[in-house]
């Protein structure tokens, strides 16, 4: 390889290579990484954890929860849908269900998952041994939690949120939407923005400086290009969320006019500061899937994928097209002409750099020798179903278009495609091919065809009518509709797919129970996948890989001469560290020492979680929960000296 | 898998400043998110102004310069002796040395938080009398957060300094408790030219 040459510790001009590293030295290794590693048992231990991959695999199970929330919600509404003048729902009632399942797929499910699949996979595709902040990792996911448990118990008190997933005012401001259910979504928004934020700190840092030695920026593998570059998007994009989320509470708890036109206010400020985060947040969900999908295209066709600087930059410009479109789902609102075009022309040139990695794909596919896997599927799925949800969203782009069809079922329809093909998809494709690496088991290829096929099949034949529905004028958002319409045999249609979708969800989460117990064992490396998350077992130990590996290409595994992997020595093995090395070009640096588990985030998530949720009756919430934040961060911060502590020089000892 | 030993590390030290402290990075990113979110809320106040035939609105007074003006100084001064705290740190100088320039910062992180009061009279709006009163007072009251958060953590690691144990790391966080304050400290001066300055001539 031309650009292993770059790295010393392989110079070729090297006389003799080190020798390898004995069996004995490795079992030696392997015990001590297993006691300092060794993650406290029983109910205590579940919650002290700070260990990147339980944290991952609870983040992810609980997503999938919501997920399945989210797809029970869907259902009550097609099944309202599905005739006229249905009594099944009420109005009320399905407006608080079509709000549930927005803000549930979007900020409980799509987002925290593609963040958890990171967290899990980063650190092993990088080769690092834990996130750089365990303790903060720890407490983004109670918060993320007590976000849920949040929004949901409030819905099953009946003060489940009514105004829509992104609360447009003046229908969520206080005239219009009295009583606590929007503010119950506000500060849903609170814990899920802190979670997002803190998972996003976590991949930029953990990337940027724990990469094994010799994963320059070129060397990194396309799935945590993916995240990093996500992780920035969420830097950016969800402070817009942050400000306008708490002028809404505050406009509805201690009136304020942000949004009150009598007083100066303006109903459209929200929908740009909400949109300035939305529209990035659907990249935020798809960049992370484009790297799955990279992942599983190199795996199955077991070829280096086809234009790896342009993929990268592909995402990259997605990212940044991506805050330049929101004004596009406000074409229906009066904005200067000028402003119009500049947004058409910004979301139609998005489809380029798509454009470019579906044929660097299928360039890789072409070339390569392609195994049809469940995994593998789900990614010519994800071809099919996104080119299909990317050219809607380039005729709703154009003004006119948008005008005719906005706020109907045709927008309803693109976006199904675009999400549940674009980010759906690749994340059931992703859990095909490291669902092994998690759990050591293989799932079954017969349920998987299953899978794939009912939740392709049902996708289209629920989602594709949508379209015409919406051609004929059926609009978003409304509970029954009369049978003069002529949307009836349409809509049954909908709803008669969607009967496939759960039959499909059922079959995965069938696969998954019994995978688990009957599987068929996966070993290392089944897929002879080529990053570095395979090079360690399945499931993976605490401490991730045995020794830092040494990488000297793109592909480690396969660059490695004949199952020989090149190695860091020298990390101490008696407590928890790892190795910090240069953002550029991955040179070590320094060894590191990462915090131990602990209670303190999920206290912190406790206290600081229920005065927030004591804000949305009173603005001492946020007073009193500071304060007791405080005290505990301070518990947090404060140094303790214990035994495997002791390189950290101590200047002063303190009382013992 | 069989593995080769390349690369021993077991001398490199376990310690850094800057770009090679894992922490130095959290908190850039961290001051990314808050300095977004400042920047948010400037805009959102130059939005909101376009709803007003004067600005600020009639019958509300121009905000006082005086004290604002007073806090822009005091807090640009501030950073002085947080430069010197964390040049202190960065050359592994006693840790009460670091610890008692680190209180000099927080005697004018209080002197600020006081200040803050008066910059809220001074505004002669309030946050319920209209979208002009809301932005401003937004704005003031989210700095205020950052004052107060940014004294409680200098206090936090000059009682550390103090009362030990001090490790290296501890070094390393005054420094990046040092970039912070700048931060802090610059937000305030670009919050002060928009809401006290511009507003004279908007």
């Amino acid at each position: 390889m031309a650009y292993s040459q770059s790295l010393p510790m392989r110079d070729d001009d090297r006389p003799d290579p080190p020798p390898l590293i004995s069996a004995e030295v490795e079992s030696d290794v392997r015990a001590k990484l297993s006691a300092t590693w060794k993650e406290k048992s029983g109910f205590y231990g579940w919650l002290t954890s700070t260990n990147h991959k339980s944290i991952a695999k609870r983040y992810v199970v609980t997503a999938i929860i919501f997920f399945i929330l989210g797809g029970i919600e869907a259902a009550m509404m097609r099944a309202q849908l599905s005739r006229p003048e249905n009594r099944f729902i009420g109005p009320d009632l399905y407006n608080q269900i079509f709000t549930m399942h927005g803000s549930t797929m979007m900020f409980l499910f799509a987002v925290p998952v593609m963040e958890a699949v990171g967290l899990y996979l980063v650190p092993l595709m990088i080769g690092t041994r834990n996130v750089a902040f365990p303790r903060l990792n720890a407490l983004g996911y109670w918060m993320y939690l007590g976000g849920g448990l949040l929004l949901y118990g409030a819905f099953f008190l009946n003060t489940g949120p009514d105004a829509g997933w992104f609360a447009y005012v003046p229908l969520s401001g206080p005239a219009y939407s009295p009583g606590k259910r929007v503010d119950i979504w506000a500060q849903m928004i609170t814990f899920t923005e802190i979670a997002a934020l803190i998972g996003a700190v976590e991949i930029v840092t953990t990337i940027f400086k724990q990469r094994a030695p010799g994963m320059s920026l070129n060397r990194i593998p396309l799935f945590v290009w993916g995240q990093l570059i996500t992780a920035f998007m969420i830097i950016f994009a969800l402070p817009a969320i942050v400000v306008s989320s708490t002028m809404l509470a505050t406009d509805r708890l201690i009136d304020t006019h942000f949004f009150n036109p009598a007083e100066g206010g303006d109903a459209l400020l929200w929908q740009h500061l909400f949109w300035f985060f939305g529209h990035p947040e659907v990249y935020i969900i798809f960049i992370p899937a484009l790297g799955m999908v990279s992942s599983v295209v190199e795996t199955f066709t077991q070829r280096r994928i086809f234009g790896y600087p342009a993929m990268i930059l592909s995402m990259v410009s997605t990212a940044f097209l991506g805050f330049g479109l929101w004004v596009h789902h406000m074409f229906a609102t009066p904005l200067p002409q000028l402003g119009q075009s500049f947004f058409t022309a910004a979301s139609s040139a998005i489809s380029i750099p798509s454009g470019v990695q579906i044929f660097c794909w299928i360039a890789t596919i072409w070339s390569g020798r392609p195994r049809f896997t469940t995994s593998f599927m789900f990614v010519i799925g994800f071809f099919f179903l996104f080119i299909i949800g990317g050219l809607t969203g380039v005729m709703i782009a154009s003004v006119p278009y948008d005008l005719q069809v906005h706020d109907t079922f045709f927008i309803v329809a693109h976006f199904h495609y675009v999400l549940l093909g674009g980010a759906v998809f690749p994340l059931f494709a992703g859990f095909y091919l490291w669902y092994p690496k998690l759990t050591g088991r293989m799932l079954s290829e017969k349920l998987g065809k299953w899978n794939f096929w009912l939740f392709f099949i049902g996708m289209n034949i629920t989602f594709f009518p949508m379209h015409i529905l919406g051609l004929m004028g059926m609009p978003r958002r409304v509970y029954t509709y009369l049978p003069e319409m002529g949307w009836g045999p349409l809509n049954a249609l909908s709803s008669f797919g969607a009967l496939f979708i759960a039959a499909s969800a059922l079959i995965f989460l069938i696969n998954v129970f019994k995978s688990l117990r009957t599987g068929a064992p996966a070993g290392d490396n089944p897929w002879n996948a080529p990053t570095l998350e395979w090079a360690t077992s399945s499931p993976p130990p605490s401490y991730n890989h045995l020794f830092i590996p040494v990488v000297e290409g793109r592909d480690p595994i396969w660059d490695a001469p004949a199952g020989e992997l090149s190695v860091v020595t020298g990390l101490r093995t008696d407590r928890h560290e790892g190795l910090v090395t240069s953002i550029m070009d991955a040179i070590p640096e320094r060894r590191y020492e990462f915090k131990k588990e602990t209670i303190l985030p999920f206290l912190l998530a406790v206290v600081a979680g229920s005065w927030i949720a004591v804000a949305i009756f009173t603005p001492w919430g946020v007073t009193i929960g500071g304060i007791l934040a405080f005290i505990i961060l301070a518990c947090w911060f404060w140094p303790t000296i214990s035994p495997e502590h002791d390189t950290e020089v101590a200047l002063k000892k303190g009382k013992p | 898998m069989r593995r080769r030993g390349v690369l021993d590390v077991a001398m490199l030290d376990d310690h850094s400043f800057g770009i090679r402290a894992p922490i130095w990075w959290g908190n850039l990113l961290m001051i990314f998110i808050e300095g977004t979110a400042f920047a948010l809320m400037i805009v959102a106040y130059y939005y909101i102004r376009r709803n007003f035939n004067t600005w600020p609105p009639e019958r509300t007074y121009l905000p006082d310069m005086g004290v604002s003006t007073v806090n822009v100084v005091l807090q640009l001064i501030s950073v002085a002796p947080m430069w010197y705290a964390a040049r202190l740190a960065f050359e592994h100088r006693p840790p009460e040395e670091v610890g008692r320039w680190l209180m000099l910062v927080i005697a004018f992180g209080i002197a600020a938080i006081v200040l803050r009061a008066f910059e809220f009279r001074g505004l002669h709006t309030r946050y319920d009398s209209n979208a002009y009163g809301s932005i401003t007072w937004m704005i003031l009251v989210t700095h205020l957060a950052h004052l107060i958060a940014g004294s409680l953590e200098t206090l936090l690691i000059a009682l550390v300094m103090f009362k030990g144990p001090v490790e290296k790391k501890h070094y390393t966080d005054a420094t990046v408790m040092a970039v912070y304050w700048y931060f802090v400290v610059g937000s305030w001066v670009a919050i002060w030219l928009v809401v006290f300055v511009s507003v004279r001539f908007i």
